[in-house]
């Protein structure tokens, strides 16, 4: 059957929801994991067909990056866990969040890069909190392929 | 000292597993990010070496098990970091760090057939679960 939708997600996209999903298959109850399992071979449905079509390579940088985008995304769900046992650390957490967020998406953003799938319309926004912190090394280090 | 090639090599899912942790210590661990940064940078380039010596090729199912071996490392972390903050914690949280090492050494072994390594040397034997409860992974 042709796919007639013309917005699709990207590659990065399909691969940041399912560390999300895989996240959810642990942690959520099983009754909530049964459709998350099923969500998740869709998820690799896609990833594979993306895979051949787009005759993507593995690199050890990807790796890298999927590997951190997975992490991030579980350092989030941790992180809310912990802005709601401890409410005096609240807004130094939210911070903590908003920066994994940023550097989720400049993660996003690098693997359409890799694999030509950016483009200035579905380029992701980053807001970092400062210029001091835990990320700028990590940046600096993606940035040059390390 | 002989200057002999080494012969016994870290295998490929070891250095992904490797990989993972130390990912995990540069995000975290502020006061050596930089020897942590450095040891990725070794890792990658080993791993690089092992992808182009045998022509690995990506399958949706192998950045699944990337997955989930970078998440069970993190779930870890975190289990023992409640260890040693919760004292009267301690001995349930040993038990799952260690329930939950038999799924992530599952998945490295996983991650070598995946990879194409069929070497049984390379294979971890640590693989009892002990009847872990509520985590789950459909693998």
């Amino acid at each position: 059957m042709t796919d007639m939708r013309q917005f699709q997600f990207s590659f990065a996209d399909l691969i940041d929801q399912l560390t999300i999903d895989q996240i959810k298959e642990v942690l959520l109850s099983e009754e909530q994991a049964k459709k998350i399992i099923s969500e998740i071979e869709q998820l690799e449905h896609d990833i594979g067909t993306l895979l051949h079509n787009k005759n993507i390579g593995l690199k050890a940088e990807f790796i890298r990056m999927v590997i951190l985008l997975s992490q991030i995304n579980l350092h989030v769900w941790y992180n809310k866990d912990e802005m709601m046992s401890e409410p005096d650390n609240y807004i130094e957490l939210l911070r903590f969040s908003q920066d994994l967020n940023s550097m989720r998406n400049h993660i996003k953003n690098l693997i359409m890069a890799a694999i030509d799938e950016a483009t200035p319309a579905n380029k992701r926004s980053t807001f970092f909190s400062d210029n001091s912190s835990w990320y700028v090394q990590i940046l600096a280090n993606l940035r040059n392929g390390k | 000292m002989s200057d002999a090639p080494r012969r016994c090599h870290v295998s490929f899912s070891e250095l992904l597993d490797r990989l993972s942790i130390a990912q995990i210590k540069e995000v975290m661990l502020s006061e050596e990010r930089s020897s942590y940064s450095e040891e990725i940078r070794r890792i990658m380039h080993d791993i690089t070496l092992i992808i182009e010596e045998n022509n690995i090729k990506p399958t949706a199912h192998f950045l699944r098990l990337v997955i989930v071996l970078a998440q069970i490392n993190l779930h870890i972390w975190h289990i023992k970091e409640t260890m040693m903050k919760n004292k009267s914690r301690f001995d349930e949280c040993m038990k799952l760090a260690h329930q939950l090492n038999g799924i992530r050494n599952q998945v490295k072994n996983m991650l070598l057939e995946e990879s194409g390594f069929i070497d049984a040397t390379k294979k971890r034997t640590n693989v009892n679960t002990d009847n872990i409860q509520g985590w789950h992974f459909s693998l």
